[in-house]
Order: C-alpha cells, then structure tokens, then sequence
C-alpha cells in the first residue's frame, strides 16, 4: 500500500512544469466546455473565436480613410483623402494640474446625452488603441499589455493584443501571457464583463434594462461602490455606446460618489477634465474625461486614499487613439 | 474576446480573463495541493478548482478577500474529499522516514521545517492532527494565508482559525522545536 504511495510521489515531480501545465490545462477545457461565457468562449478553447494569425507586434498602416471621434473633435470628421490624424500627446503625461474647469458630474451626464450618436456606416468599424496595467497577481510587480480593437455595430469585430508582461519592481520582466490576433464573429464583452457593451449594441431590449439597472444601482458589484465605479467608468471608454446610456452612465459616476476634479492630463498628457471616485477595494479611481466629447480616455485606479497619479497607481485602461475606418486591420499612423 | 479582461477590475467572467486568473494562481494552487495529497492528485484536483471556479465566477464575492483566497478555499473543499488519500500518504511516511521530493514551488514555513527536521516528522504530526487543524497549519504553513484569510476560506471566525493554529503549532513544536510562521504567528 504505502509502497505505491511512495512511487507516486517519488516517480512524479512536484513541480508544476510544462507538461503538468498542459495537462491541467487540457482536462480544465474539459471539465469547462459546457460552460462558457457571454462571448460563448471557455477557459482554454478557442471556439468559436477564430484565430485569424499567430502571435505578431502591433502594427499600425494607413491604408484606409480614417475618421477620428477621440481627441477634441467636436463632430466625427471624416478625412477623406486618407491623411491621418493624431492625437497630440502632451510631453508630461499623468500631473494632476491645478483645479480649474470643475464641472459637475451631472453637467458630463447632459453633454453625453445631448451628443449625436456614433454611426457607422456600412462595412465600417470603430478602432480603439489602448494600453493597460494592472498589478501582478503575486502582488509584485505591474502587468501590462497594448492592443488594437476593432468594432463593428453589430458587435462582431477583431482584436489584437500584445503580449502581457510582469515587470518586477527590480526591472525584470516576464511573459505572462501572449500575446494574440483574434476575430471574434459573435457579439463580445469587450472585457466589460458586467455590461457587455456589444450585447447591448445587438440586443436593444438590453438597453432599457442596462439603463434601468444604472439608475437603481443594480448589476454586478451593486454592492461595491468601488468596483461599480470602475466597471462603469470602462464602459464609458466605448463612444459606440448610444447617448443615453453614456448619459445614464455619467449620472451612476455621479450617484457613486464621483467628484469632479477640474483640469487633469491622461497618461499621455492629453489635457481633460477629472472625475475621482470610489476605488476597487477601496482605493480610489480616477476617470479623465473628453470635456467636448465626453468621451472618457483613461481609467486609473490606486490603492490608496489620494487621486492615482501614473507613478503610484496601481492598474490603469488608457485609451490612446480612437477612430473609424472601413477595415478591420487598420489604424491610424503616428 | 476582451479589450483588457478584468484587468483593471479583478473580475473574470470572461474566458480570456478567467485564463489570467488561472496562470497569476495556477502555481499557488497546484502547490499547496502537492504538498497536501502530492503532486499527481494535485494535477487533477488544481483542474477541478480551476473548473469549480470558472462555474462560480458569478458569485465571486470581492469583499471576502482576494481571488487565491477564494480558489485555495475551493481546494480546501476538495481535499476533504481526498481526507483517505492525504491520510494514507502521511502516514506512510511517518512509517518509512523517506522524504518527500522536493516541491519546488516557493519555499514555505512548512517547507523550512521540514527540510529542517526531515518529512516524516513533520507529517507524523500532520497525520495526528484533527482535519480542522490540520487545514489551518497548512494554510497558514504551505499557502501562507494570514488569520483572516483562512477565516474565509473555512468560513470560521478568526478566533477559531487563532485557536486552531495554537493548537497545531503547539503540537508541531512539542514535536519538532520552535515554529514561527510569519504574518500569522510572529512568535
């Protein structure tokens, strides 16, 4: 009896090497595969998402006519002649400057609310360049990770991400995750696990319900102030969502505590206007806001009782270019 | 598909997300189980904790601790089911003074005293100790949680996990000298 037991111990080594990895990996697809998420995807597996390349660096081309939405542009302008504009990024990203500009988280709701709506128009996609930072699950080090998403109306679309890497406080850095260029041809949460964003872009019903749930505070987190803050301020970070619900989503900011802070620069020192607010596990978030579009270009979050800055905070979303264009592949240059 | 997968959030309810979670903690979990039932029930039983939570991921609830929190307390649950299994290796070492391979994830309290006083005594004391207690040395020993995070986890208050933990280092010492686990016991 005890014989067998030592065996077992012995023969197998203890470590969780390649190979054990894989193995758990394989039977966890199993175990999971009759449970999948909104995007009808299970840890592991593929299905249905199709993978259109293998791992690359982003790469960005300027084959298309672009129409930007981001930056200061007061209306969506289409640049017909295949000219690209950039976002000019300020060279002191992440100062919280002086207070000026305060506005009223409501007065944000009103403006969302009054804009025209984002349409597209056929075979067109919005683009959305971004960056994210979060802490390393052992608790040392940032982890981060870049990509390019590409939506269409109907919610189906591309993504491509870079890998994603630790970064220890020492300066050393691993993969932990890598990177990948996916197509996805069902509806999918665009990573706003909550709302679901392209569901609510497919299923208008959803809408009534997603705006009736922000105003009564219902939904995933209800009960953290902290995380519903988060979850919305993300949300806000898609300018495909209708008015009204970037309206309704503004006002839930309010309702949760959000306080305006004046004038704010992004992390890539784009000026704005701020929005703090409750924090995940009771740190405090920071929303950089668009004041002429309302269009919301990072979310910063950090540990402690204070605004995050860049240097202290702790997990990050930043929108860094944004537009429309017809193909779903192409990004703007610069 | 997801433009950042909960990395901001936490949350996980997305496959892509969820593989996060899975690689940020696969090691912890697979570890701690190793150390418990041994390294080939463990490849199993990391894979069930990992299935258990991507079926519970709704439910997670935040403000009772941190994610390996939540996934080492899914295993603690499964390993009651292998109570046999734990048992019978423990005991088989006890008999035959081999030790244990190497596990050779992160080195803990636990790890220190065995490679101090060698395997057998260690799991002698293990095998002698009630399951209660048990789990809370492990805890505190092999994953390292502290007082409140093994209260989540058995769903105990901390006075219970603090009396337990008293109970078992008392044992572990009376067997193999002065014990002190960090952040739980400075002592």
């Amino acid at each position: 009896m005890s014989g067998d037991v030592f065996e077992t111990f012995r023969a197998g080594a203890a470590t969780l090497d390649a190979d054990r990895d894989a193995r758990i990996r394989q039977r966890l697809a199993e175990l999971t595969r009759g449970e999948r998420d909104r995007d009808g995807a299970s840890p592991f597996q593929d299905e249905p998402v199709v993978v259109i390349a293998p791992v690359r660096p982003l790469r960005r081309r300027r084959t298309e006519p672009w129409r930007w939405v981001a930056a200061a542009a007061a209306v969506v302008t289409v640049v017909a002649t295949g000219a690209v504009v950039t976002t000019r990024l300020r060279p002191e990203p992440g100062q919280v400057a002086a207070g000026v500009g305060d506005e009223a988280v409501g007065a944000l709701a009103a403006r969302a609310g009054a804009r025209p709506p984002l349409v597209l128009g056929p075979g067109e996609v919005l683009h959305q360049r971004w960056e994210a930072g979060a802490p390393a699950g052992n608790g040392e080090g940032v982890v981060t990770v870049a990509g390019e998403t590409w939506l269409a109306a109907d919610g189906t679309g591309r993504e491509v991400r870079t890998d994603e890497v630790v970064t220890s406080p020492g300066g050393g850095s691993q993969v932990v995750l890598p990177g990948s260029d996916v197509a996805f041809d069902v509806p999918a949460s665009l990573g706003l696990d909550e709302f679901g964003i392209a569901e609510l872009l497919a299923r208008p019903a959803d809408r009534d319900a997603f705006v009736s749930g922000l105003a009564q505070g219902r939904g995933h987190g209800a009960d953290d102030a902290g995380l519903q803050f988060d979850v919305i301020a993300r949300f806000l970070t898609v300018p495909l969502v209708a008015p009204e619900l970037r309206a309704a989503a503004f006002h839930a900011l309010d309702r949760l505590g959000g306080a305006p802070l004046g004038s704010v620069v992004d992390r890539h020192g784009r000026a704005a206007v701020g929005v703090a607010g409750p924090g995940v596990g009771g740190g405090r978030t920071l929303v950089v806001v668009d004041p002429v579009t309302t269009e919301v270009w990072e979310v910063r979050t950090g540990a402690g009782p204070g605004v995050p800055t860049v240097a202290d905070a702790t997990g990050w979303r930043v929108v860094v270019a944004q537009g429309v264009t017809s193909a779903r592949g192409d990004a703007p240059a610069g | 598909m997801d433009t950042d997968g909960g990395l901001v959030s936490g949350t996980f309810l997305t496959a892509r997300a969820f593989e996060r979670l899975y690689l940020q903690h696969n090691k912890k979990v697979f570890g701690y189980a190793a150390r418990r039932v041994g390294a080939d029930l463990a490849e199993e039983l990391t894979a069930q904790v990992f299935a258990e939570a991507w079926a519970a991921r709704e439910r997670f609830d935040r403000s009772r601790g941190a994610p390996v929190v939540w996934l080492l307390g899914i295993a603690t649950n499964l390993l009651r089911r292998q109570r046999r299994s734990e048992m019978t290796q423990l005991r088989a070492y006890r008999r035959s003074g081999v030790d244990r391979p190497h596990i050779d994830e992160e080195a803990t309290v636990l790890d220190r005293v065995v490679a101090r006083v060698g395997w057998a005594q260690v799991a002698e004391v293990l095998a002698e100790l009630p399951e209660a207690d048990r789990e809370v040395l492990t805890l505190a020993g092999w994953a390292g949680l502290s007082y409140g995070e093994i209260a989540v986890v058995l769903d105990v208050s901390v006075g219970t996990v603090k009396s337990r933990l008293s109970r078992a280092r008392a044992r572990l010492v009376a067997r193999v000298g002065p014990v002190a686990v960090p952040g739980v016991d400075e002592s």
